[in-house]
């Protein structure tokens, strides 16, 4: 009796993504130039993952300086739960996602 | 949180402190990973108005009795910030009547004998970093 055997193999590489590479930025929002006495100061805080991978669990904080007031928020993302003014100090936890290309 | 490549926040604060100072504000990004990055931000609060006052009187020299004489009176701001709320008063001296503006500018005559203007200084310095 005849068996026969057809054995088929082939290969496969995977590349392991790069990790996240994060930067965070922080300025002045639509202003330009010095403060004004007891005047308003808008911040535009933005992390950002230019890596390949999603940055999950990131912690970011801000403290504010002894000679400012925290006016309120203008734009919380969509971490806003995870936002919160406390102590004055601005902290956020959750993920960075990868850029787009 | 949808797959974007930034978190992005924005927020306002007030400014409490005094003129003339910087705002040092710092913001700190931690991952397992990817590591600590830093973020310093300063903003200078404009320093406080600088008021000088300067009068001028013509013709200089000796005068006749009814000779008109004309004064100029200005108010300078070499600070940063504006003079909100700034006032001034200027007694006639005896001897002389007022006689008429030359340039009035939103003073007024108070009593026939005194020269009143209130209102703002705006600075004459160029803002900081502006050349």
């Amino acid at each position: 009796m005849l068996s026969s055997a057809l054995v088929v193999a082939a290969d496969a590489a995977f590349a392991v993504k790069s990790g996240p590479v994060l930067a965070v930025w922080k300025g002045p929002f639509g202003w330009s130039g010095d403060v004004d006495y007891h005047g308003v100061v808008t911040y535009a805080l933005e992390i950002e993952n230019t890596g390949a991978s999603i940055a999950q669990d990131v912690y970011m904080t801000d403290v504010l300086p002894a000679n400012v007031t925290f006016g309120g928020w203008l734009a919380q993302n969509e971490a806003r739960d995870g936002v919160r003014q406390r102590e004055r100090r601005i902290p956020f936890r959750g993920d960075a996602y990868r850029r787009l290309r | 949180m949808s797959d974007s490549a930034s978190v992005a926040f924005r927020f306002a604060v007030t400014h409490t402190g005094g003129y003339g100072e910087w705002i040092t504000n710092t913001a700190q990004v931690e991952h397992w990973f990817a590591g600590s990055e830093w973020y310093t931000d300063t903003a200078w609060v404009k320093t406080a108005p600088e008021l000088e006052i300067r009068k001028a009187v013509e013709p200089l020299g000796s005068l006749h009795a009814g000779d008109l004489l004309t004064y100029t009176i200005e108010i300078e701001n070499s600070g940063e910030s504006n003079a909100v709320g700034t006032s001034l008063s200027d007694t006639l001296p005896g001897g002389v009547d007022f006689s008429a503006w030359v340039r009035q500018n939103g003073t007024s005559l108070e009593g026939g004998r005194v020269i009143s203007w209130y209102g703002s200084v705006r600075p004459v310095r160029r803002r900081r970093g502006s050349g």
